[in-house]
């Protein structure tokens, strides 16, 4: 039975054929040189091609990595709205305070306790807003007091608990006086 | 003016030489072979029966023989150098394989007892096989008459004389025209054509008919299979450029692919930012109302153990039970003692010395007490 070759097959053993005859036919120095050529680019194409690779591969884990992440996230939305409207549940919305208002009253704590504007010093408070609630923060500095007033200070803000609370807390002492610095911040339910 | 690519360089298939020589010069025998020899012993044991039957030293002959594995003869045939002018050897040089005419139909596919004729210009040549599956058993070579009159009589008394010597074979196969090399496939094999037969040899059964000196024929062997190798080393170098084009062509589809992933991030990221926040806010909610960060409280705890020659200089409070303290002692021996109060009390973990250096009689030191929560439960705010 004839054996049936591919018409591609045949179209390319016949084209190798051809190409091997006429590099065998070359002298030994035009086979060396064409070999060298041919080296030398295909070590550049194909390390070059292979870094691509790698990079697009290392891209590629990235970003599988980030969409599992975010995968991972937004299959726990409802878990988490959940658990936000939990915790805001047992607050008074009235009480709350929002930007403004914190820095009013802690502008007003510091000015019942003597603190002026000598040794208070207050920033911007910043919000960071969810669709429940948002939070509002601040960085308060006193300079130069007496620890006594610092006490003062600080009991008059854990009154507001859980309204208004303290985040990050920095006391250093030089000369007998003392400098704090923290950061308060407060909840702000959204009606 | 046209610029014309060199002959040599142009992409064509060189024609393949095979120089066929007159039978007539050469003289044949069949050589029994022991069984079960190697190519390399039935080398050896042709060149030794050459030896022995040859008037010639086997260095002024040119020589070579048909054997395949499984034969119980090899067939040799021998020329004498002399016969063959050295203008017509110098031009072997670039010729695949010199051999006799006859020799490149010795692998022709016969049955048992057969005789092939072979005419040519100059005389006829029968090659006769006892068996099928042996080399040849004999071969006969004459000369042509003289043209006359009378040719075509000469001709059939000479087939006539030539079929009677070679003892009578059942079948004939005759051949008008000489055997030659057919040219019209590029393969690696190399296959001869007459009048009703054909024979095709590899590069290696070829060889061993070239009747050429066999230290040349050596160094043409090394040289064919360095040129192999570099031949195979571009078939790679071929083979990896085609892998570079399907990796190209991989890469190409891959960065379509990653750019509609990145496009689902950047889509996503929104949505998950607001979660996140979301997950944050409610856990500071959550630790407000039931963990509230008490710094003074860490500091007077931190306190109550405190030797008279320690001072603190800072208290940081990085995390809700942690405290970080920097501070001085006028007795060194007293940063251990205050170190090992610290550990013992009731309501702390951890206590860690990260440094400790003396300075103008001074020892500077930092530590980071790590409170248990439990350590705050019972205590109201101050």
């Amino acid at each position: 039975m004839k054996k049936i070759i591919p018409f591609s097959f045949r179209f390319w053993e016949g084209h190798a054929s051809v190409l091997k005859a006429f590099f065998f036919s070359r002298l030994l120095r035009e086979k060396v040189l064409l070999l060298a050529l041919v080296l030398v680019m295909v070590l550049t194409w194909f390390s070059n091609v292979v870094g691509r690779t790698a990079h697009w591969a290392r891209e590629f884990n990235n970003t599988s990595r980030e969409l599992a992440v975010q995968r991972g996230w937004l299959n726990q939305r409802t878990k988490i709205e959940a658990a936000s409207r939990a915790a805001v549940e047992h607050l008074d919305p009235a009480k709350t305070y929002n930007g403004p208002r914190l820095q009013s009253e802690i502008t007003a704590i510091a000015s019942r306790l003597g603190l002026n504007n000598n040794n208070y010093n207050a920033d911007n408070p910043q919000t960071e807003r969810t669709s429940q609630f948002s939070k509002n923060s601040m960085r308060v500095e006193i300079r130069n007091a007496e620890y006594s007033s610092l006490v003062n200070f600080y009991r008059e803000i854990a009154k507001q608990t859980p309204y208004i609370g303290i985040e990050s807390f920095r006391i250093t002492v030089a000369n007998g006086k003392h400098n704090a610095s923290l950061r308060v911040s407060s909840v702000e339910i959204v009606k | 003016m046209r610029l014309q690519l060199p002959e040599r360089f142009k992409l064509s298939t060189p024609a393949r030489k095979v120089v066929l020589l007159p039978d007539v010069h050469f003289f044949c025998r069949a050589v029994p072979i022991a069984e079960g020899a190697t190519a390399a012993d039935v080398a050896a044991q042709v060149e030794l029966a050459l030896e022995a039957m040859s008037p010639f030293p086997i260095a002024q002959l040119y020589h070579g023989h048909f054997w395949h594995p499984g034969a119980k003869n090899a067939f040799v045939f021998a020329a004498y150098r002399k016969r063959f002018p050295a203008e017509q050897v110098e031009s072997w040089a670039d010729a695949e394989a010199v051999l006799p005419a006859f020799a490149c139909m010795l692998n022709t596919k016969v049955a048992d007892s057969t005789t092939l004729l072979l005419w040519s210009e100059k005389g006829l040549t029968a090659v006769c096989w006892d068996s099928a599956g042996d080399a040849p058993s004999s071969v006969l070579s004459r000369e042509l008459p003289p043209i006359t009159d009378s040719a075509f009589a000469d001709h059939v008394a000479l087939r006539q004389a030539v079929l009677r010597d070679s003892s009578a074979s059942i079948n004939v196969i005759e051949s008008t025209t000489a055997p030659a090399l057919d040219t019209s496939q590029v393969t690696d094999d190399f296959s001869f054509q007459c009048e009703h037969a054909g024979s095709v040899f590899t590069r290696e059964q070829l060889d061993v008919l070239d009747v050429r000196d066999k230290d040349e024929l050596a160094n043409r062997r090394r040289a064919r299979y360095r040129d192999l190798i570099l031949w195979r080393a571009l078939l790679g170098c071929v083979a990896t450029i085609a892998l570079c084009v399907v990796l190209e062509l991989a890469l190409m589809g891959g960065r379509v692919w990653q750019k509609g992933r990145a496009a689902m991030v950047r889509a996503q990221e929104p949505g998950v930012s607001k979660i996140m926040l979301a997950q944050n806010l409610a856990m500071y909610v959550e630790e407000l109302s039931t963990k509230p960060m008490r710094p003074l409280e860490m500091i007077s705890m931190a306190s109550e153990k405190l030797p008279n020659s320690i001072i603190f200089t800072s208290a940081t409070v990085t995390g809700l039970y942690t405290l970080d303290i920097d501070g001085q002692a006028g007795v060194a021996s007293d940063v251990d003692a205050y170190n090992t109060g610290l550990s013992a009390m009731a309501g702390i973990e951890r206590v860690e010395t990260k440094e400790s250096r003396v300075q103008n009689g001074q020892t500077k030191f930092r530590i980071v007490v790590t409170f248990k929560p439990s350590a705050f439960q019972a205590a109201p705010q101050s």
